[in-house]
């Protein structure tokens, strides 16, 4: 080790500890020899001890934690009415679908719901809802603020582009569920139709079968609505539609993991 | 609100609320304005509320909630990109340490620097002048004390990154203090 070479690649970490055994055995006989060095040693020491000095905590303003107390009750509330209003959508979903799900694949026999059906019912019953009526998150006003927050929340922007059908984002939001679970609901529009995209995490699930699969994206239909599901790892994709896959390729074909198959 | 809820509740409160200095100070100094760090910071505690049942109990509360801090500011500054007052460039400032490193270094500077009353105005007005990415491996490491690990989580970089960044940063705020003695030497104050 020269030198240069401990100012510009050593210097700041061995201040902080944050040498290798390797890396500390060097500098330890760098410095042995350099006075000049362990002149710079004490000199970064010093200026770190000057930025923290320099630098102290400083108290919140009193108001702040006011407002933060109000924010948490006014987020207490709305998962208060958030699950209300689940078991009351649960409710509606179950009467307004039921008559058009004849056609969807039930593992299992009737009366005997698998979890994999009871998502894909449930996302149907999002979209309907949205059809109804679509709350939006202000936050939330492009493609680019949807792709940072998909980030924020799982860790990749699993974002569409539906540009090739001419449908555009309406809207989107992040709901927080009690049980602790994100979903992430996104709204496209277009003089074509519509699209719902819905990003949640599920553990231990499998897509169901009897799809029909088109690049990579299982399809299932349910009345004259369609679900197509692809997953990504544990992040489970659900785009909800009126488009049949057919109508939907221009975009399959620009965003679908098998694209091209 | 149930059991569970009022109980999650009381225990935010208890584990995370008491950071609420940290978090605001460290807000400051990346948005260099107090209301947009009131913002940042009660945005960041409401973030923390919503996913605090990823929060492992008995770990560093702290360190997580300067996470989440940073993603807010990094989301808040990608939308609103040049609200802030310009700081000098990456490039100003290693052309202006090239020429530095071809002076005498001179070892007293920061006893000099450490003697002088009036040192936080100093200092903060050089952390300022940093660009952003090299302001926050300093806060993060030297003002709130993260290990490279918990800061290279919190800026989503590798641990290697980190290292370069302090090792830049510093190198800059030794620059600026030295410039700000300069100038004080030069006026008399």
């Amino acid at each position: 080790m020269d030198h240069r070479q401990y100012i510009e690649q050593y210097l700041s970490a061995d201040v902080d500890g944050a040498l290798n055994p390797a890396e500390r055995q060097a500098v330890a006989a760098h410095l042995a020899v350099c006075a000049d060095c362990r002149q710079r040693q004490a000199d970064e020491r010093a200026l770190k001890a000057m930025v923290r000095q320099g630098l102290p905590i400083l108290p919140a303003p009193p108001e702040l934690r006011r407002n933060i107390i109000h924010a948490l009750d006014r987020e207490d509330a709305r998962r208060l009415t958030a699950r209300r209003r689940t078991l009351w959508i649960g409710s509606f979903a179950a009467l307004a679908t039921a008559a058009v799900l004849l056609l969807l694949i039930v593992a299992g026999g009737p009366g005997r719901q698998s979890p994999a059906n009871r998502a894909l019912q449930s996302a149907v019953a999002d979209y309907l809802q949205a059809e109804r009526g679509f709350t939006a998150s202000p936050a939330i006003s492009s493609q680019a603020d949807l792709a940072l927050a998909l980030t924020n929340e799982f860790g990749y922007p699993f974002i569409w582009d539906f540009s090739p059908l001419g449908l555009t984002l309406a809207g989107a939001r992040i709901d927080h569920r009690p049980d602790g679970g994100t979903v992430a609901y996104s709204l496209y529009k277009g003089k074509a139709g519509s699209i719902l995209c819905i990003n949640l995490r599920q553990v231990d699930f499998a897509i169901p079968p009897g799809g029909q699969v088109v690049h990579g994206i299982h399809f299932y239909r349910s009345g004259d609505v369609w679900v197509g599901v692809v997953n990504y790892g544990s992040v489970f994709c659900y785009f909800v539609t009126r488009l049949t896959p057919a109508q939907m390729m221009p975009a399959l074909v620009r965003n679908a993991p098998n694209a091209g198959a | 609100m149930g059991t569970g809820d009022s109980q999650n509740r009381k225990r935010f409160e208890q584990e995370a609320l008491p950071h609420l200095d940290t978090l605001f100070t460290t807000a400051l100094h990346l948005t260099r304005n107090r209301d947009d760090a009131s913002d940042l910071s009660q945005e960041t505690m409401l973030r923390a509320y919503r996913s605090f049942h990823q929060f492992q109990p008995g770990t560093d509360c702290r360190a997580w909630l300067l996470t989440i801090l940073y993603n807010a500011f990094r989301s808040r500054y990608a939308r609103e990109r040049r609200r802030e007052q310009p700081s000098t460039t990456t490039e100003e400032f290693e052309r202006a340490l090239e020429v530095e490193s071809n002076r005498n270094h001179s070892s007293a500077d920061p006893e000099q620097m450490l003697a002088r009353s009036s040192l936080e105005p100093d200092v903060q007005k050089a952390l300022y002048s940093l660009p952003q990415e090299f302001r926050t491996a300093l806060l993060l490491v030297d003002v709130n004390e993260l290990s490279y690990e918990e800061a290279a989580k919190a800026m989503e970089v590798p641990i290697g990154t980190v290292r370069s960044r302090l090792s830049r940063a510093r190198a800059m705020m030794r620059y600026a203090l030295k410039q700000a003695t300069r100038i004080g030497r030069s006026t008399g104050s």
